[in-house]
């Protein structure tokens, strides 16, 4: 199975994993509400990877960042 | 998290095995690449960078006294800018501490494990990760103070049989490359001891002061520790290998043979390779938790121990592709992008807190 899917099943287990330390929380919905918002955006990204909607290769993010950071600060430009 | 402080000892033996961490394995190629036999030279004069760059981070937390990189941030620049330097330094240490599984994987599959799928090693890896930042950041800091002495003997068991193998003429000429192109490297290699992330940790310190001292001494042991490495390296490699190798150090190590008798000694540096490697990689988990408790003001940082681990893992995966691959990033990339929160960032806030606190007296 494809490994971005497996996490997917895997992250969707996580507040059952979680709930006694879930459950201590139910008194502050803020953070239960940050953890679940977490989870999601996290399976949203997973998925989008596993369609191949998006890229994920925050290494060439941070290589093109810096190579145009440079450009714009170096003294021939 | 828990509140146990941690003493000045067990900082120093965190700085120590977070300064050694990654860089004892990959440091020596990169160095003798660019500077030939004056790698170790160039190793050298890293030292002195990394602790004016340590200065730094004292010199700000001296300022703000019990309070974490990210609650500085906040103070400094107010609330919305501080979250989102926030949310720069948490991207900075997600990729480093997924980078880090990924080269682990790698390693292991690569040299030690080859039939073992890369995931089983890193998921395993983490699972220990995710127990020590459950248990509190003063169960790494005596992790750290426990395995001190253990790497500081390894390593000079390992010294002590290279040393026949050593040949000094190796080294010859030195300081050909140059004072520029060798301090040129120096600050390159500075950028890959991360330890802005001692930070998050300074609130916790029993005695700041002693802290600091510990801080200062712990990074440049470390530092003296990787220099004697590298030069070992070129010694008993040469220049061409330890430049050509992908893992130098685990090669230098293969080499030692005392009377047949003493062999196969690379399991031992890989022990001490986990060990600080371990110490870094928690470091970076606890930063995280530390740091999403403080950009979303949460009550308990644990409750997204899981999901942080689960992200380091995919982070592994995406950053970490192969070694030609990591050699590029560390060769063009991580330098100029490191350089943004280990140098520019602390002046910046420094600067700031200098503005406002001079525009504050009264005339």
């Amino acid at each position: 199975m494809n490994s971005n899917l497996t996490m997917v099943f895997i992250v969707l287990l996580l507040p059952w994993l979680q709930r006694q330390r879930l459950r201590e929380l139910k008194n502050s919905p803020w953070d239960i509400f940050v953890y679940f918002s977490f989870c999601g955006l996290f399976i949203c990204l997973l998925i989008a990877q596993w369609q191949q909607w998006i890229d994920l290769r925050p290494m060439e993010w941070i290589g093109t960042a810096t190579k145009s950071l440079n450009k714009l600060f170096s003294p021939s430009s | 998290m828990s509140n146990q402080k941690i003493t000045s000892w067990q900082f120093f033996a965190m700085c120590f095995g977070i300064t050694i961490g990654t860089s004892v394995l990959v440091l020596p190629s990169s160095l003798a690449g660019t500077l030939k036999q004056d790698g170790w030279i160039g190793s050298l004069f890293t030292i002195p960078i990394t602790l004016i760059m340590v200065m730094l981070f004292i010199l700000l937390s001296r300022q703000h006294p019990g309070l974490n990189l990210f609650q500085i941030n906040e103070k400094v620049l107010g609330k919305w800018l501080g979250k989102l330097l926030t949310i720069v330094y948490l991207f900075y240490f997600l990729i480093l501490g997924g980078s880090q599984l990924g080269y682990l994987g790698n390693f292991f599959t690569g040299e030690v494990l080859s039939d073992t799928p890369v995931e089983a090693i890193q998921v395993l890896y983490l699972c220990t990760a995710i127990m020590c930042v459950r248990l509190g950041a003063h169960v790494l800091a005596r992790i750290s103070e426990l395995f001190f002495i253990w790497i500081v003997l390894v390593f000079f068991f390992i010294f002590a049989t290279l040393l026949p193998q050593a040949e000094a003429l190796r080294l010859t000429p030195i300081f050909d490359s140059g004072l520029v192109p060798i301090l040129q490297t120096a600050t390159h290699s500075a950028m890959f001891q991360e330890l802005i992330v001692m930070m998050v940790l300074f609130p916790m310190l029993k005695d700041r002061r002693k802290g600091e001292r510990a801080f200062l001494l712990g990074v440049a042991m470390g530092g003296l520790f990787l220099t004697f490495i590298v030069l070992f390296s070129i010694m008993v490699l040469g220049v061409d290998q330890t430049a050509n190798s992908i893992y130098p150090t685990y090669a230098l190590v293969k080499t030692i043979n005392l009377g047949n008798f003493i062999q196969r000694m690379e399991a031992v540096l890989l022990a001490l390779w986990i060990i600080t490697f371990f110490m870094k990689t928690t470091m970076m988990y606890f930063a995280m938790l530390l740091g999403l408790q403080s950009l979303f003001r949460l009550k308990d940082s644990l409750m997204l121990l899981l999901p942080v681990g689960a992200l380091f893992l995919v982070t592994g995966w995406h950053t970490f592709f192969n070694s030609s691959q990591s050699a590029t990033i560390v060769k063009e990339v991580w330098a100029g992008y490191s350089i943004i929160h280990l140098f520019f960032v602390p002046i910046f806030l420094l600067l700031v807190w200098w503005l406002r606190s001079v525009s504050a007296k009264p005339v």
